[in-house]
């Protein structure tokens, strides 16, 4: 059977530190303000007792691509294993797809004039590497999951600030924070 | 181009000209931008490995693997051949290609014409030198010594051989020297009092703890490699519990987090251990066998803390107090790892003695995962021969004189007979890093020359006469190790320096060259000398035999990295302590003779003064080492300017609404910056983090008081400074 | 801003497609329209047509490899866009010729074709903007508006240069007037529906409203929408100036309506 590859997001773990945006960034030689991955603050009381909470995210190599239907040259491809593909070659830079995407994710090269997005460094997973955001995160708080192998037991698909799941089904879950006891003055 | 300009010159707070700009030594047009795309430098060939070490100011002093790519840095990340590293680095390690590549990097020598003009023009080397030089030998011949020359160098790069900058100065004479340190005085002259010496157990061994409670320390931020095994042995089901006036992002992740009230610590740990020996939790046998002083302390206890009373001081409530006290005496081991940030108050030393003495009285020192840790300096036993050339032959003085780092302005300013005249700043940015910089800048006002010599345009600089652009590790060599971790790191060259880009070495044997022209023999320091040579000569037997290796080459041949031998990693393991008696000293004559009670007993917080009743706590933030990588733009890009925490009880009081621009003011000085309405702060108290932004013309310290903390003179020479004391009032502005 | 090129586009496209259709269904039904003018009109419609084109071209990051933007009709509704408007742009350049060659027949007949490949194209540009990612886009009111501004502006557009020609013959400002009164039923719709969308609608129902071009919007509308009312019952007020007037204020008015359309495009 093909595989569902996904990325996992352990938001329990995650410190919010921003080393996986930034090891992408570094290693694809990104423009200054451009992500593949991001990192976002989640709301403070996510879990009850309020808490520094986020949750890093990328291209989330969806089912239902909104991103391929949009492109007009058909630059985006979906591999057996799931792995959105954009290839840059074929983009005219219209910029469409990131419109289109409800997680905002593919962004405009402003040097190659061209879009960019989380490739999910299926060139690294071919040949048996981790992606660098999941090798480079000092917590471990990222993994790759074949969903259709495994369903990791505490892992949900929807959080808060993450766009309605049902358009693309993205293939990203995440585990939550357990709350911790808190004595606070205030 | 435009854009480019643009941030040069808000960089700059529009204090220059355009056309002064064009003569700005400082990267601008012919910058990369970006980076040259992979692919490219790919196909023309020739991919290498550099080891390198991450030298800032870092519990973690990474190890570092470099990718070369055609004489080019494409990548740079962890070693993972070093289990503390494990092959990554935190988000500022992360933005070192960045770091070396950034625009704004300082390109050659420049003189400024007017301090704070703007108004910089380029100079060769041996202009800077010969400027320098002069200045030097005509100081020496006005008043009869060095001494009018100031040296203040701290946390920048703490590779090894940049020690050159403080033996280029005892190389010229008797100099006078900002002593101490920002970081850890008062702790550390507490754990000096109680057991002889800092010294901290191997951090990896947070995976043998049962218990772990990080008291004032913010390692998601500050330490994020000691993160993964405080995460991992939680996952094990080891406690993690965290102590601190704020919800930091540690205690985010916390089991328990206990919201103490800033500086009342002390009492926090006194409550603790009076319910312990009420109930009879502690370790009557190690007490008795390996510590002096227990029985004045525990009638201490007895007679002057009840856990009511700590309640009351601390807001941690009786039962929390007690339960925590019981789940920390009965786990074994329990670790408490102790921040620096924590002792940052006027009786932060009295605190740490309080600490240590829970872990002592429940015989957690001395055992693997557990200890009361805090800082170490166990494998920094290098040779240092930059240092040792001494003074040249006819200096005049008899010594080096000292003034305190953390409250420099004002003693520069003291200092007379002689005075100061001249300065030298390397790896510092005092005039962002200091409290009071009002005072820092009247004391460089009384200079005839200042020099600092930096990688990028920060506030210091911009108040100098000359800067003397440096280096980043990957264009030097190196040797680097910890005050946390227990490895050693080789640092090589990787490429080639950028611009006219000099390391501190070189600087000091390009000056002492000019020096020895201009006077031969005024400065002692060698005048040439290959780098890979001084490195080595660092090296001695005994880190040799520690790290098990043969040479600083034979550890760049075989992984870079090397962690020290099992017989130092526990600390206190032979429980011999470094003290006068040879024990653990709860009663410290040493502590007396410094002017303090010998007990660890409670002292006081600094009380608000009533016009200014809100508590500003300046800690360290998460995208910046102090002056460091915040201003880089790939982590502009993620927070692009500074902000107030505040929490909504009190906002609401001073009808503040999120992102609204507030005034806080004391009477040192005030800023203005946006708010964040968050309950991640205590109502008492507001926020900021510290570091240098880009573009912005205050830094944290404008209201911060260089009030002194407790302790510091016996290990450190000087009292370190009270930076969360520090009372404000805020406004909407 | 950046989003100029498309507004531009939308704008044009939908103009010459409404006056097309207008023109043809003119020559059609009246015959009375001269042969120098309707070549004159339909060069015009395939100047702005083409003037849309190249336009639009801004917004590429790869304008020389715009060619490829068919490349994925099977399912891209941009392809589809480029695609039938395209074939627009070249079958109305084949409907001026048919005029300078006076062939009253082909003329027909290409018009016929133009006008639904024409409206397929609004179509697929409306439907390339009705995605779940952007919910103040993902209504009909998007296709209703996108069809609303070649209705108001081609008519009045062609209207305009018969008047200016002296040829025209029938009531202009009775389909202008429908049009605008369908249009204003459609803006109410449309804020209804935000308001009582998800947030990022609200928010973009908020930040139209509370800016400045809303107001001139409206303004240069209502303006607008009362002299073309004057105009229905008055004779005189159906001359070439009085069309120019409104027709630069209603020109104003889909722009800045468009222009909003971009700007306040919250995303989830
Ligand atoms: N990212 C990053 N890492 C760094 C640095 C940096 O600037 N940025 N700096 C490096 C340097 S030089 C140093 S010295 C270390 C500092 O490392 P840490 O000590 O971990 O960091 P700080 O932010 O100084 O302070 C830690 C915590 O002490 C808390 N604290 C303050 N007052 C009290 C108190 O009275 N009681 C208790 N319980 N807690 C209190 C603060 O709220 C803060 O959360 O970090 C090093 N690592
Ligand atoms: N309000 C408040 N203020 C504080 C603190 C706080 O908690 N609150 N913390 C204090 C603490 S703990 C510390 S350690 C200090 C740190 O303050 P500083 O010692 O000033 O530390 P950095 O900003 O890390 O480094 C200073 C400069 O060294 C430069 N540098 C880097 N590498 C080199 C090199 O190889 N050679 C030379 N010549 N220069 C180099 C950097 O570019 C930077 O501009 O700040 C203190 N200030
Ligand atoms: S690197 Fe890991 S811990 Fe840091 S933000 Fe990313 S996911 Fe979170
Ligand atoms: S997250 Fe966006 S870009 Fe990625 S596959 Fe889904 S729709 Fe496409
Ligand atoms: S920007 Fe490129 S990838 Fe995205 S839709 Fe346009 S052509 Fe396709
Ligand atoms: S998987 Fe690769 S491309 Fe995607 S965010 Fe992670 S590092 Fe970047
Ligand atoms: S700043 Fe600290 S954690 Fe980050 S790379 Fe350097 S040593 Fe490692
Ligand atoms: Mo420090």
């Amino acid at each position: 059977m093909a595989k569902k590859l996904g990325f996992l997001v352990n938001i329990e773990r995650c410190i919010g530190c921003h080393a996986c945006e930034i090891s992408c960034k570094s290693f694809y030689q990104l423009e200054p303000n451009m992500r593949r991955r991001r990192v976002q603050e989640l709301p403070e009381d996510v879990v009850g007792t309020p808490v520094r909470a986020f949750v890093s995210t990328a291209c989330n190599h969806c089912d239902d691509p909104a991103c391929k239907k949009a492109c007009p040259v058909g630059a985006y491809t979906k591999r057996e294993d799931g792995i959105v593909v954009h290839n840059q070659d074929l983009c005219i830079g219209c910029q469409m797809c990131g419109k289109a995407c409800p997680y905002s994710v593919p962004m405009f090269n402003p040097v190659k004039k061209k879009m960019d997005k989380c490739s999910m460094c299926y060139d690294r997973l071919d040949v048996g590497q981790l992606p660098i955001c999941v090798e480079k995160c000092p917590l471990e708080a990222i993994q790759i999951v074949d969903y259709n192998e495994v369903q990791p037991a505490n892992a949900v698909s929807e959080i808060p600030t993450f766009a309605d799941t049902s358009i693309t089904h993205p293939t990203t879950h995440f585990i939550l924070p357990k709350p911790g006891k808190q004595s606070r003055r205030f | 181009m435009l854009t480019e300009n643009f941030s040069r010159r808000t960089f700059l707070k529009g204090s220059a000209s355009l056309s002064a700009l064009l003569g700005l030594g400082v990267a601008t047009s012919q910058a990369p931008k970006g980076l040259i795309p992979k692919a490219q430098a790919k196909s023309n060939g020739k991919v290498e490995q550099f080891f390198n070490a991450c030298p800032r100011n870092c519990y973690d002093t990474c190890s570092i693997v470099t990718t070369v790519e055609d004489g080019r840095i494409t990548f740079i990340t962890g070693n993972e051949k070093n289990t503390y590293t494990k092959g990554r680095l935190c988000v500022k390690g992360n933005t070192y290609p960045r770091v070396v590549y950034s625009p704004d990097r300082i390109k050659y020598p420049m003189r400024q014409k007017g301090r704070g003009s703007g108004n910089w023009e380029r100079i060769s080397w041996d202009e800077a030198y010969t400027i320098i030089a002069n200045k030097i030998l005509d100081i020496k011949k006005e008043y009869g010594s060095t001494l009018p020359i100031c040296l203040n160098k701290y946390s920048g790069n703490f590779n090894i051989l940049n020690y050159a900058t403080e033996g280029m100065l005892s190389s010229i004479g008797y100099t006078t020297r900002a002593q101490g340190t920002p970081c850890d005085p008062a702790g550390s002259d507490a754990q000096g009092f109680d057991m002889g010496a800092p010294y901290n157990n191997d951090p990896e061994q947070f995976l043998d703890a049962d218990y772990i409670i990080l008291w004032g320390a913010n390692p998601a931020w500050t330490s994020a490699h000691s993160m993964y095994f405080i995460e991992q042995a939680k996952e094990r089901g080891t406690k993690l519990v965290v102590i601190d006036p704020l919800i930091t992002q540690t205690a985010s992740k916390a089991d328990e987090y206990i919201q103490v009230k800033a500086s009342t610590d002390g009492a926090l740990a006194l409550g603790m251990i009076r319910y312990i020996l009420d109930h009879q939790l502690y370790d009557q046998n190690w007490v008795s066998q390996n510590s002096i002083g227990f029985n004045e302390f525990f009638s201490y206890v007895k007679n002057n803390i009840t856990v009511e009373w700590a309640a009351e001081k601390t807001g941690v409530p009786k039962p929390v107090i007690e339960r925590i006290a019981r789940e920390y005496a009965t786990a074994k081991p329990a670790n408490i790892w102790i921040g620096f940030g924590m002792q940052r108050h006027v009786n932060g030393g009295a605190m740490v003695r309080a600490i240590d003495a829970l872990a002592a009285i429940t015989g957690n020192i001395g055992k693997k995962g557990g200890g009361v840790n805090y800082i170490g300096e166990e494998t920094w036993g290098f040779n240092y021969s930059t240092m040792g050339f001494g003074a040249p032959e006819g200096s005049g003085g008899e010594a080096d004189r000292y003034v305190n780092m953390n409250n420099f302005g004002a003693q520069v300013l003291d200092a007379n007979d002689p005075p100061i005249k001249m300065m030298w700043i390397a790896c510092r940015n005092p005039m962002a890093q200091d409290p009071e910089p009002t005072v820092v800048k009247k004391a460089f006002d009384q200079m005839d020359l200042i020099v600092t010599a930096d990688l990028y345009m920060n506030k210091t600089v911009e108040y100098s006469d000359i800067v003397l652009p440096v280096t980043t590790p990957f264009e030097s060599v190196g040797v680097n190790v910890s005050y946390w971790h227990y490895w050693m790191n080789v640092n090589e060259q990787a490429i080639k320096p950028l611009y006219e880009t000099k390391s501190d070495l070189e600087i000091a044997m390009g000056l002492s060259k000019k020096l020895n022209q201009l006077k031969p023999g005024s400065c002692t320091f060698p005048v040439t000398g290959d780098p890979l040579e001084w490195v080595e000569k660092e090296m001695n037997d005994d880190i040799k035999a520690l790290f098990n290796v043969k040479s600083w080459d034979d550890l760049r041949k075989n992984g870079g990295t090397a962690k020290a031998n099992e017989s130092i990693t526990t600390a206190w393991k032979d429980l011999k302590f470094r003290t006068p008696s040879g024990k653990y000293e709860f009663y410290s004559k040493t502590a007396a003779e410094y002017g303090h009670h010998p007990l660890p007993i409670f002292t006081e917080e600094y009380k608000a003064p009533k016009e200014y009743p809100i508590r500003c706590m300046s800690p360290h933030w998460k995208f910046g080492i102090h002056s460091q990588f915040q201003h880089q733009d790939w982590l502009m890009a993620i927070q692009a300017h500074p902000f107030l925490e505040i929490h909504p009880d009190l906002a609401k009081k001073k009808s503040i609404r999120d992102q609204d621009i507030v005034k806080i003011i004391n009477e040192t000085g005030y800023m203005t910056l946006p708010a964040k309405i968050t309950k991640m702060v205590p109502a008492d108290t507001v926020v900021m983090y510290e570091g240098w932004w880009k573009g912005v013309n205050y830094t944290e310290n404008f209201t911060v008081k260089a009030l002194q903390e407790d302790m510091g003179e016996h290990l450190k020479g000087q009292r370190g400074i009270a930076f969360h004391d520090n009372f404000v009032n805020i406004e909407k502005a | 801003m950046h989003d100029l090129p498309l507004v531009i586009f939308t704008v044009l496209s939908q103009l010459a497609i409404g006056g097309f259709v207008t023109l043809w269904w003119f020559d059609r039904k009246n015959k009375t329209i001269t042969r120098s003018t309707g070549l004159i009109i339909s060069c015009s419609l395939v100047v702005l047509g083409g003037i849309a084109v190249l336009v639009s071209l801004f917004h590429l990051g790869q304008p020389f490899a715009a060619y490829r933007a068919i490349l994925n009709i099977r399912v891209s509704w941009l392809s589809r866009e480029v695609t039938f408007y395209g074939a627009f742009v070249g079958l109305s350049l084949l409907y001026a010729w048919f005029w300078l060659k006076d062939i009253p027949a082909r003329r027909s007949l290409i018009g016929g074709i133009a006008t639904i490949i024409g409206a397929i194209a609004i179509f697929s540009s409306a439907k390339i903007y009705m995605i779940p990612a952007i919910p103040a886009w993902n209504s009909v009111t998007t296709m209703f508006t996108f069809f609303l501004t070649s209705i108001i502006l081609g008519p009045l557009f062609v209207g305009l240069l018969l008047a200016i020609r002296g040829e025209l013959s029938m009531n202009i400002s009775g389909i202008s007037i429908f049009s605008l009164i369908t249009a204003a039923m459609v803006m109410i719709l449309y804020f209804s529906s935000l308001q009582s969308g998800l947030p990022q609608a609200v928010e973009a129902a908020r930040l139209t409203t509370h800016h400045f071009i809303f107001w001139i919007r409206l303004f240069t509308f209502v303006i607008a929408f009362a002299i073309l009312s004057l105009s229905i019952k008055n004779k005189a007020m159906c001359n070439a100036k009085i069309y120019s007037f409104v027709f630069v204020l209603l020109f104003i008015s889909e722009f800045l309506a468009r222009f909003q359309f971009y700007e306040t495009a919250n995303h989830l």
